[in-house]
């Protein structure tokens, strides 16, 4: 025998729910007021065709001596019937087709569970309410236990009209700054007028600038007014599929790439999300982005858009009208695109990287390191000469004073997105460059006569048996700058070998197995060499010694090649050259 | 003592790749220096997530141990950090399925070192069934079938992986083993943009492309490719996707090919991640395979470090499948070898024979 039974919900334990679990702040009650504000007045249009004047109304008054906000909407209006199904029944919304059990697109609001979260700031919500539909005038009055009253009146204002007696803990609200920056936050884009009334004043709170009109000051304004921060200038966003509309400013300092909140994003013109990452392009960072969407759907925790092909379509669309603006403004606002690239670098590089029309407006603004200071892509271009470029920050200031003593050209393309730009730019700019490659820089160096080189023979060979257990092979050359005493070399599998021998000499059993299999691949394809340079005065001195002193010299010198190459050292490196110094030391004392 | 959060907060900022990986090492360098093992901690922590979501692989693997040695030498102080440990742990788990390098003893070895710490430390082992099963996967299917059942009924808990990624994980096994409609049915909050994280929907779109693939139905595979395509199109650490979806286009249309192998294969290059490289060159050896029936020679504009690298950009066809066919053969053979079957050679034939049935 089965007994069928039904589960109790406690509306005191639900409202707890909501307050700290499902809403981020009281706040929301605002929100929900407007959104079924909008609503009521959207049901009106679509009953009464020649309704074109919707408005919502907010008043802070004092009603029986208490802090009240009085919200009225000329909208649809309930029924006694559509008050006791809808107002009565948690999580059956009003908006629902009785026929069809389907809810309009024009709802904003879904599931009839957003009036629950006045309860957040009352503990007593009454409404007064004039059916368009049954011409009924009625109050029901509700409390936070579940326990509601109606009462039929003989007249009250058209549509819907709540009164909020404030808790004491949420008379914060009561505050007209307050509730129009609510307001304005939410459903700023609302598109019929929202009024504020206090004692001595009623005026709009939604006003919204013409973004696509010409009044650049009124745009900046309306920027400012809703961020608060002064922007460098601003983008109209306009879908010609009609998918979204609105403005995006031009951020006037620099922002981290990961940074995506701070947008004003509406949907059917309330406030969806602050979070740009689903709706604009991964770089579009340094925008603060005011939009308003009609077409897009959001997921059911109406916190973002759901991810379709009419979402990738409009952030395709945003995309394109950012680009477009930009290219434009190369072309009648070079000066502030400039400010632009100077500010936003990063994001510049990141959108230049993948669009080939922006590469083309940004790459001579943009600016690379080299050895002859900072040069723009502009100044590159120019360059006659073939140049040498590196991806990588450490062989830049290895190699820096080498090439600037042999007045060569060396680019460091290891800063953020530069690796992409600069092929990007010898590509497009057919430029003669390539890459450092120190096997062949290593060839290019001056060979020595062969009177020369007998005079290191014997300094090689001891430098070759004081540095064989590091896998390394000693070399003579000549080069400039003749301060540098020697230059260690490696090519990329060995820098690979190395790391992966450091680890494995630093690790346990099971690791170190692992790293065997991985180094014995590399290690025939590693080859490391130190260049000792035949011009510097002490490599002349040395030449001239022998012994475990010059052994001692040479594993210093190791050493520090590494130390100057970035190198991390491993742990015989380390040891190797405390006892070389301490022998040296020892042999001073002796003498 | 270091202001390590100034340095972190510092290198934060850069977005991922190179620059940052350079930064982070040079946090680290300063941590060592300054004997602060609780950042030399951290910042290797954030090393191995760059590393393994943006950069290199192999580099994490090499990192992993220092980690695990800092924090046995100071288990007691670093208490706190015990679930960072194993939480980058599982990530090593995932790397030895990636190199053919790690014999299967060894990765066996690293599974119970993992096993042992999540007991040590009160973990639930969902994620050692979890990753043994993927890791099963590609060795012996009865074993991996019994590692996922002891996945799904272990406890979850602060260990386990997101949501998303486990969800993505039961799409996987559903699509291998129930049928497309109750894979489809699981991924639900993932098609629906309610479950998501760094890599997902990414790879559920790529593993719902395969499906499509593998079962010629090629109009919704495109369909998964373009969702999946826009996510992962800037992430090199996605390069095998890339070689699926070289293997689509081979059926579907060789120039979109050509312009993706182009645009991607300096990820190739620069990859040391053995299973990644073996994707993508199974793709382009297909691909190449396709074009040479058809075209001579191709204008590519390619990397010069490409072994192949051409400065009038114009390739021989036949060249470049051959190459690509023998690359992949290699890497196929390679983990065949550890993993004890022929799976990935066989994949690697049952791909190209495909362009015989559409020529």
């Amino acid at each position: 025998m089965s007994e069928e039974n039904r589960f109790k919900v406690n509306l005191h334990g639900m409202i707890d729910i909501l307050a700290n679990h499902l809403y981020s702040s009281p706040d929301v009650f605002i929100r929900e007021l407007l959104q079924n504000g909008t609503d009521a007045i959207s049901a009106r249009k679509l009953y009464d065709k020649s309704f074109k004047n919707g408005m919502i109304t907010i008043e802070p008054r004092i009603t029986d001596g208490k802090k009240t906000i009085i919200f009225t909407d000329n909208g649809i209006g309930l029924s006694y019937n559509e008050i006791n199904e809808f107002l009565a029944v948690i999580g059956q919304s009003s908006k629902r087709d009785i026929m069809t059990g389907r809810i309009s697109e024009e709802y904003i609001g879904r599931f009839g569970i957003g009036l629950l979260s006045c309860f957040m700031v009352t503990d007593e919500i009454r409404m007064t309410t004039h059916s368009a539909k049954s011409g009924e005038y009625l109050e029901w009055i509700g409390t936070p236990d579940g326990v509601y009253k109606i009462n039929r009146l003989d007249s009250c204002p058209d549509g819907t009209t709540f009164y909020i007696k404030l808790k004491e803990d949420s008379i914060g609200y009561f505050e007209a700054e307050r509730i129009e920056e609510l307001v304005r936050y939410f459903g700023l884009p609302l598109p019929f007028p929202i009024m504020l009334k206090t004692e001595n004043d009623t005026h709009r709170i939604n006003t919204v600038v013409d973004y696509n009109s010409n009044m650049h000051d009124s745009i900046m304004e309306f920027g400012y007014d809703l961020f608060g921060i002064e922007f460098i200038d601003y983008i109209p966003l306009n879908s010609r599929k009609g998918l979204f509309s609105g403005v995006a400013y031009i951020l006037p300092y620099r922002i981290a790439p990961t940074t995506q909140g701070n947008h004003r994003i509406y949907l059917k013109h309330m406030l969806l999300t602050e979070n740009g990452g689903n709706l604009l392009p991964e770089w579009a960072f340094f925008l603060r982005c005011f939009i308003n969407t009609n077409s897009l759907r959001p997921t059911a925790s109406r916190e973002d858009f759901y991810d379709d092909d009419m979402l990738e379509a409009a952030r395709e669309e945003i995309g394109e009208c950012i680009e477009a603006h930009l290219i434009d403004m190369s072309h009648k606002n070079p000066e502030i695109l400039k400010k632009l690239v100077d500010i936003h670098n990063l994001a510049i590089k990141s959108m230049a990287i993948d669009n080939d029309e922006l590469f083309n407006v940004f790459i001579d603004y943009l600016e690379f390191e080299t050895t002859r200071g900072i040069l723009s892509g502009s100044n590159l271009k120019k360059t006659d000469e073939p140049f040498t470029f590196t991806f990588d920050v450490d062989k830049f200031k290895q190699y820096s004073p080498i090439f600037t003593a042999q007045e060569k050209l060396l680019v460091n393309a290891g800063y953020v997105y530069d690796d992409k730009l600069m092929m990007k730019l010898i590509n497009s700019a057919e430029l003669t460059a390539a890459e450092l490659n120190e096997d062949e820089f290593l060839d290019n160096l001056e060979e020595l006569t062969k009177k020369e080189r007998d005079e290191f023979n014997g300094f090689i060979d001891t430098a070759n048996d004081a540095i064989e257990a590091f896998d390394c092979e000693a070399e003579i050359k000549s080069f400039m700058p003749y301060e540098l005493t020697a230059l260690y070399i490696m090519d990329e599998q060995a820098k690979l070998y190395r790391q992966i021998i450091r680890a494995k000499e630093t690790t346990d059993e099971l690791f170190s197995d692992i790293y065997a299999a991985f180094a014995e691949e590399i290690e025939d394809n590693a080859t490391t060499t130190l260049v000792f340079n035949s011009e510097n005065p002490l490599v002349q001195k040395l030449k001239n010694i022998s012994g475990s002193q010059l052994e001692n010299i040479i594993k210093i010198l190791y050493v520090q090649s590494l130390l100057l190459g970035h190198y991390p050292l491993r742990n015989n490196e380390i040891a190797i050259m405390n006892k070389s110094i301490e022998g040296l030391i020892d042999g001073g004392i002796v003498k | 003592m270091i202001d390590g959060y100034k340095i972190k907060n510092e290198y934060d900022k850069l977005p991922h790749g190179k620059a940052k990986e350079s930064a982070i090492k040079k946090a680290i360098t300063i941590a060592d220096d300054a004997d602060d093992y609780v950042f030399s901690f951290i910042f290797r922590e954030d090393l191995m997530k760059e590393d393994e979501f943006h950069g290199d692989s192999l580099q994490s693997l090499l990192i992993f141990p220092e980690m695990l040695k800092i924090f046995d030498e100071h288990e007691s102080e670093m208490a706190e950090k015990q679930w960072e440990l194993i939480w980058h742990f599982k990530w090593i788990l995932n790397d030895a399925s990636d190199f053919y390098q790690v014999s299967k003893e060894k990765a066996y070895e690293l599974f119970d070192e993992f096993r042992r710490r999540c007991e040590r430390y009160g973990y639930s082992l969902r994620p050692y069934y979890q990753h043994l099963y993927q890791f099963e996967n590609d060795i012996d299917k009865k074993s991996a079938k019994r590692a996922y059942q002891q996945f799904v009924i272990s406890t979850r808990d602060s260990m386990s992986d997101c949501y998303a990624c486990e969800m993505d994980t039961r799409v996987g096994y559903e699509l291998e083993n129930a049928s497309l409609s109750r894979a489809l049915e699981t991924a639900y909050p993932i098609l629906s943009g309610q479950a998501k994280c760094g890599e997902i929907p990414h790879i559920t779109y790529k593993k719902i492309m395969n499906y499509f693939y593998e079962h010629d139905d090629l109009e919704n595979a495109e369909v998964y490719r373009k969702k999946c395509y826009r996510l992962i199109s800037k992430e090199s650490s996605f390069l095998h996707v890339i070689g699926d979806m070289l293997k689509l286009y081979t059926l579907t249309d060789t120039s979109k090919g050509i312009k993706l192998f182009e645009k991607h294969l300096d990820w190739e290059l620069k990859s040391k991640n053995m299973s990644m490289n073996m994707d993508f060159d199974i793709g382009a050896a297909a691909l190449f395979d396709r074009i040479k029936a058809k075209k001579k020679t191709v204008t590519l504009h390619l990397p010069n470090d490409f072994e192949l690298y051409r400065e009038d950009n114009t390739y021989d066809t036949e060249v470049l499948a051959d190459y690509y066919y023998k690359k992949a053969f290699d890497l196929c053979n390679k983990f065949d070898k550890r993993n004890g079957n022929d799976w990935n050679a066989a994949k690697l034939e049952n791909t190209i024979a495909r362009n015989s049935d559409i020529n």
